[in-house]
């Protein structure tokens, strides 16, 4: 069977491109079979596990099970640096923008390997971040039915934090303790998130720390679980006197340094500035220029001093030469019978 | 330059080989070369290389360039390139780098070399072997240039010259370098610009390497190259930039990168640039991990260079399918195969194995790396990430030097950072409760009780105490150090939980066991002090004199010539003690004592009624105070002097020169009080009604406020006293309004009580507050006091241990505590706690002496030593009651009673009889009967105890009705029950009709106090010749 539907597509596309031009509709891709033999189509639908598409110059549809089918190219148009940019920066309504138009097209095909699962999850993230649960929950719910591990487990996480937010905690650890069956890193944040949300920062935070000793290289996890030990943090300045905002800037400060160019630096780099990271920084900064300055200034007086100690030092070394130089010359004129007058007469 | 120079160096290696092929080269060699032409030396070489005989094949070739080198035919010249390039790549081969970097220099010099390029690349490797980094990079950077502007001189000087050889110099112009050869040479020039130390030329390189190399491996140990020299330059801010790409390669499994990452982990740590330390340290890898990710790769290596996967191991016929390798040699020894793997080993692998060898000997270094990233998340206040990491390594080793620093680290983090006590002590407990010797328990507990004192959490030390006792104690200075710091910190805590008794005990401990330990004088004060709070004054006056003589130096010299003149007054000597205060006063000026001297002195003079002194005393104690009780404690003295002397408008001066130099620190409340009454004696009354009104409402919402009480106090005397029924109740009148509109419970509870007191209605106060009030947090000292009464008045001392802890705590200087003490004193003796009631009791005399209102302390404490069992003790109690001038009357009533009642514990039932007949015969008018009514019935049950004196209980009996001051008692049921209804009819029909009796009995007893008791004691009415005492007449 499978071979013979590999035949019908490479056969499709033999008599497509052999036609005259033709007007086409759809999505345009490339599509890679199983078998590595790779087609231009314009993709009609997806229905179910079935994709339907009309090879290139043809406009005959046809319809092959998702599973023949090793990937999907597309060409969508579309600032994709700027998108990123715009992304890292926490400006998500613009990616929304962008974004939506583009994967409003292709969110169909998502379930076949392909080369917008990235700006998939990134408009999900928008979503979230921007408020618009019921979208975020809606893409989450795709994830988990694109046959893809990694990306099923994105989808628990994504509908547990959109539960979160919305306090419905039930649902939330129900996906926290799936997830924690696939990835102990996962299932520990989200149990985190949710101890956050249920006003149990401290608890919350222990949590964390399980993340960051244990998992301290899983890079899928760790900038997010680092982000949400500062926000806990900053909670506990509400619940405990004894931990002050520095911990929270401060943690950040390295969540914004160490994850640089990510959606979590940008959201640390937020947290960090509300909290006057700047202004301390700059402070510390000015201090440290002060100290510098100073020290400068007490090596100089130093270098001075030893070397005004040199010179006169010298100074008095000459003296002392020149003192027992004339005494020899005195000695010596002595010695000569000529007084020192008469030399100098002479 | 550098090439000429290197260039001049190697022509002289060349010569110098050249000679010693002359000399000391084979013979045939030698006696050939004079015979041979150079095509014959050539021809020579090529057979030696075939036969692989390469050392006959260099000296041929060096012969034949030796031939050749002057000739410029382009042929020659072209061959002798060629050869150049074939006698380099030998000398490289057989590893001979000086020489094939001096042919190859030749090389590149002289024209018509083919592959310049290749000629130096191979010089760089030639030169970065030998570690000639300079000339390395010169060759590098000459190479990359060259690569760019090839020189072409080559082709058209051939092509001018010899036509005839056009064709072969022709041939395919040398490739540019391939991706890989740059990015080799880039990787070799950052190298030798590191080697050099030139930290900002090498990051260039380096940076090429890690954008164009595919092979991870490299590229990640670029990015640590790169990290490396921007800490040497150094320049922090840039290395966060590279280290996401490190964490994205899988050189972290490099074990260069790796001890790499550990150097510049704690360089930047050292630098305190922790942000860029933090994430190196996480990206180390634990050596378990890192051993067998490498083992995995010399597998692959191994199986890569044909041998088998596992070094010793022989291969399967399958891995043999699998790998290929040679057929196994019949007889072969271990040792010779050894020595044929180790032929065939690629250098890289053997490198990789003597690393993994290398790593397999570092000591252990994880929990080093996870004791540095605890240490600096705690310096970056991330502190439940430090915990995380210090219990780690502490859990792992607890025992170690680094378990023991992170234990200390923990408990200090959640002591001093995160407040979480309850851990903290845990953690320490059970720290402590394992490893009992060393610095490390020490320093726990230590931590310990410096949060609880900080904390004023004083009881909690006393947990502590078990555990140090257990300490393994040493010679050790700073053991010992610690030992007498906690055992000096136990002693404190005993001092601020006002255990004075086991203070004493706990400094004398310190000064016993710990001689001249830097608390030395510390201790011997408190232990001084300690006795002196616990009034033993002889014996801690030598202590204070012993510390002057030993430690004059110390700190508290001058306290201790004070506190000695506290001990010589206390033992009533006031001459001495006078003379101490005037030394102070004269030697201290300074001295936060001087004030309390001054006031002591003028204490002193006031009680030899030299109060001119006095005052002056006392003024200076105003002027010199140094916080506001010196300042209110002589204000108030010499108020009381003024008082004395009738001087109102001084009290007044100096009470308002109080208020003006301190203030809101003033006790407003108690100079007003003092105002008002010095008004109250210029018969100002309504002022002093009004000042006291006004301050009551103004202050009384302040439960600390103890003037206002005072003033509560006194306001009730003005009104019973001074006031008419119409200044009195409009009194009521404004306190009620005031309490309608009390903003707080206090003041409101305080005004009620007032309110309470002006109309007698205090026992009903006491018995709703009692039921209503939910907590007693707002109730001032006359609230408490009211309760206490009615508490005590219905014998319920459920809160009498609340009650009187809320006063030691929060009222302690009230003199409404009394109250409190004798609610909580009989609450004791109810349960029986005796020894509890007794320390009650003692507390009280303390505090109150022998004041009247506080001679319950010595009738219940006799009372409880008869409990006890203990008469004579009982007895002597209830006689010291009699002597004390302040409790003549009701106190005294008792107290004969209860006289009796020791006597009839003792068995002498005679003088029990006596004891209780002279109380209703002279005290029946205390306490409207009562004790007269008890002793009847006393009497009554000791003449049937005696036995055969039936009459004389009736006449007891009979007298008892008789008497009008008891008749009307419920004790009189008895009686009646007793003598029978007839005859009770007839005594009160005789009674009616004014008759009297003369019911006298007689019972011969000694007695010890007091006047022998008998029948001629009787009036002509036959009752007592002394006309019984009421309360009234006293």
């Amino acid at each position: 069977m499978k071979r013979i539907i590999l035949g019908l597509i490479a056969m499709s596309a033999a008599v497509v491109f052999a036609q005259d031009e033709v007007t086409q509709s759809g999505t345009p891709a490339v599509l890679e079979a199983v078998n590595g033999k790779k087609i231009k189509v314009f993709l009609q639908s997806m229905e179910g596990e079935n994709l339907t598409f009309q090879p290139f110059k043809s406009t005959k549809n046809i319809t092959v099970p998702a599973s023949k089918i090793n990937s999907l190219e597309f060409f969508p148009k579309y600032d994709v640096e700027g998108v990123n940019t715009a992304f890292v920066q926490g400006d998500f309504p613009n990616v929304i923008e962008v974004l939506e138009p583009v994967m409003s097209e292709l969110v169909d095909y998502m379930p076949i390997e392909n080369n917008m699962r990235e700006p998939f999850v990134m408009l999900y993230n928008c979503y979230r971040f921007n408020g618009d649960y019921e979208k975020a929950e809606d893409y989450a719910t795709r994830f988990l039915t694109c046959g893809d591990e990694e990306l099923e487990m994105k989808g628990k996480a994504g509908l547990a934090l959109v539960a979160i937010q919305k306090e419905d905690f039930e649902t939330a650890e129900k996906y926290q303790q799936e997830l924690a069956e696939q990835s102990e890193a996962a299932g520990l944040y989200l149990k985190a998130a949710i101890e956050r949300a249920k006003e149990e920062p401290k608890q919350a935070m222990q949590t964390v720390t399980v993340i960051i000793k244990d998992h301290s290289n899983d890079q899928e996890w760790l900038p997010a679980s680092e982000l949400l030990a500062a926000y806990c943090y900053l909670d506990m300045t509400g619940t405990n006197s004894v931990i002050t905002t520095n911990s929270a800037m401060n943690t950040a400060r390295q969540v914004k340094n160490m994850y640089a160019g990510s959606a979590v630096a940008a959201d640390a780099e937020k947290l960090w500035v509300s909290l006057g990271g700047p202004e301390i920084e700059a402070l510390a900064e000015a201090e440290r220029a002060e100290r510098a300055a100073a020290l400068k200034a007490e090596k100089e007086r130093i270098a001075a001093e030893e070397k005004a100690e040199k010179e006169a030092a010298a100074a008095e070394k000459a003296a002392e030469k020149a003192a027992a130089e004339a005494a020899k010359a005195a000695k010596a004129a002595a010695a000569s019978g000529v007084s020192t007058t008469e030399t100098e007469s002479e | 330059m550098m090439l000429t120079k290197k260039a001049g160096r190697f022509s002289k290696i060349r010569q110098s080989i050249l000679v010693a092929a002359f000399l000391f080269g084979s013979a045939s060699l030698v006696a050939a070369q004079d015979e041979l032409t150079a095509g014959e030396m050539l021809k020579a070489a090529m057979q030696s290389m075939e036969a692989k005989r390469y050392d006959d094949a260099i000296n041929w070739m060096y012969q034949y360039i030796g031939e050749v080198e002057e000739s410029v035919a382009p042929r020659v010249m072209a061959i002798a390139q060629d050869i150049r390039f074939k006698l380099a790549s030998l000398l490289l081969e057989e590893d001979r780098m000086d020489e094939a970097a001096a042919v190859l220099q030749d090389y590149i010099d002289t024209p018509l070399a083919e592959k310049p390029r290749q000629a130096m690349k191979m010089l760089a490797t030639c030169y970065y072997d030998t570690e000639a980094y300079e000339e390395c990079a010169s060759t590098v950077t000459n190479a990359l240039y060259y690569d760019e502007h090839p020189v072409l001189i080559a082709e058209s000087y051939v092509a001018d010259e010899d036509s005839d050889n056009y064709e072969k110099v022709k041939a395919e112009p040398e490739p540019s370098f391939t991706q890989i050869e740059l990015n080799t040479l880039y990787m070799t020039l950052a190298e030798s610009y590191y080697n050099l130390k030139q930290w900002e030329d090498c990051i260039a390189p380096y940076s090429y390497v890690i954008e164009h190399t595919d092979v991870e491996q490299r590229k990640g140990y670029a990015i640590m190259q790169v990290i490396n020299a921007l800490i040497e330059i150094p320049s922090f801010d840039r290395i966060m930039e590279w280290v996401p790409q490190l964490y994205r390669t899988s050189a972290r499994y490099d074990i260069r990168v790796n001890l790499a990452l550990m150097n510049a982990a704690a360089a930047l740590y050292d630098a305190g640039e922790y942000d860029s330390a933090l994430p190196l340290y996480r990206m180390i890898l634990p050596r378990d991990v890192l051993v067998a990710y490498q083992e995995e790769r010399v597998r692959e290596m191994r199986i890569a260079a044909g041998l088998p996967p596992d070094e010793g191991a022989e291969m399967t016929a399958d891995e043999l399918l699998l790998f290929g390798g040679d057929e196994p040699v019949e007889g072969a020894d271990v040792a010779a195969d050894a020595a044929v793997e180790a032929e065939k080993k690629p250098k890289e692998l053997r490198e990789l194995e003597a690393l993994i060898e290398a790593l397999k000997n570092l000591p252990p270094y994880e929990l080093d790396i996870q004791y540095r990233m605890a240490e600096l998340y705690n310096t970056v206040e991330r502190y439940w990430e430090a915990l995380k990491y210090y219990d780690s390594v502490y859990t792992a080793d607890p025992a170690s030097e680094l378990g023991e620093r992170c234990i200390y680290e923990l408990v200090d983090m959640l002591l001093e950072s995160l407040d979480e006590i309850g851990v903290a002590e845990t953690r320490s407990y059970e720290h402590m409760a394992k490893f009992k010797e060393g610095m490390t328990p020490r320093q726990l507990a230590y931590m310990l009780t410096g949060y609880y004192q900080q904390n004023e959490i004083m009881p909690r030390i006393k947990t502590l105490k078990p555990y140090i006792d257990e300490f393994v104690r040493t010679n050790d200075s700073i053991v010992v150090r610690y030992d007498s710091e906690l055992y000096f910190m136990q002693a404190v805590s005993d001092l601020v939980l006002q255990d004075y008794e086991a203070s004493e005990q706990s400094f004398k401990y310190v000064l016993d066991e710990f001689p001249g330990s830097h608390q030395e004088a510390n201790s011997l004060y408190w232990y001084s002090m300690s006795q002196l709070f616990l009034q033993k004054y002889a014996e801690a006056y030598p202590n204070f004199q012993r510390y002057v003589t030993e430690f004059p130096q110390e700190q508290y010299v001058d306290e201790c010539y004070f506190q000695g003149g506290i001990c010589l007054f206390g033992q009533e000597l006031y001459d001495d003690a006078e003379e101490r205060f005037t030394f102070v006063i004269e030697n201290f000026p300074d001295s936060s004592v001087y004030p309390e001297a001054r006031s002591m002195r003028g204490d002193i003079y006031g009680s030899k009624a030299m109060l001119d002194e006095a005052i002056i005393d006392y003024d200076e104690a105003f002027a010199a105070a140094q916080n506001i009780n010196q300042a209110t404690y002589a204000t108030f003295q010499m108020a009381e002097v003024y008082e004395a002397e009738q001087k109102y408008d001084d009290i007044i001066r100096v009470v308002d020169r109080y208020k003006d130099t301190w203030k809101e620190q003033a006790d407003i409340a108690k100079a007003i009080y003092w105002i008002g009454k010095s008004q109250i004696q210029q018969k100002h009354f309504d002022e002093a009604v009004t000042a006291y009104l006004d301050a009551i409402v103004a202050y009384g919402g302040d439960l600390r406020q103890d003037g206002v009480d005072q003033m509560i106090t006194e306001l009730v005397k003005i009104s019973a006293v001074y006031l008419n029924d119409l200044q009195r109740e409009t009194l009521v009148t404004e306190l009620q309004n005031a309490e309608a509109v009390a903003d707080s419970e206090t003041l409101e509870l305080r005004l009620r009580v007032l309110l309470a007191k002006l109309q007698e209605t205090e026992l009903e106060l006491g018995k709703e507050l009692l039921a209503s009030l939910e907590t007693l947090d707002n109730a001032s000292p006359p609230v408490l006091a009211t309760i206490c009464d009615a508490s005590f008045e219905m014998e319920d001392y459920s809160r009498s241990e609340e009650l009187l802890r809320i006063f030691i705590n929060k009222f302690e200087d009230s003199h409404f505590m009394r109250a409190a003490y004798k609610l909580r004193g009989y609450g004791q003796f109810e349960e029986k706690d005796y020894e509890g009631a007794l320390a009650t009791i003692n507390d009280a005399q303390a505090l109150y002496g022998t004041e009247f209102d506080v001679a319950w302390a010595q009738l219940l404490k006799a009372e409880v030593l008869l409990a006890e069992g203990q008469i004579d003790e009982a007895r002597d109690a209830n006689m010291s009651v009699l002597t004390v001038t302040s409790w003549r009357g009701v106190p005294v009533a008792q107290a004969t009673y209860q006289l009796g009642e020791v006597e009839e514990a003792a068995g002498n039932l005679e003088k029990a009889f006596a004891f209780y007949q002279r109380t209703y015969f002279q005290y029946k008018g205390h306490a409207r009967g009562y004790w007269a009514a008890e002793s009847y019935l006393a009497s009554a049950e000791v003449l049937k105890k005696m036995g055969g004196r039936e009459n004389d209980v009736r006449n007891t009996y009979r007298a008892m009705l008789f008497d009008p001051y008891v008749n009307t008692l419920p004790q009189a049921e008895v009686a009646r029950e007793y003598l029978g209804k007839p005859e009770v009819a007839d005594i009160e029909a005789y009674i009616e009709t004014g008759g009297k009796t003369n019911f006298v009995i007689t019972v011969e007893a000694p007695l010890t106090v007091g006047s022998k008791v008998s029948s001629e004691e009787t009036s002509d009415s036959g009752m007592p010749s002394e006309e019984p005492a009421t309360e009234e007449s006293e």
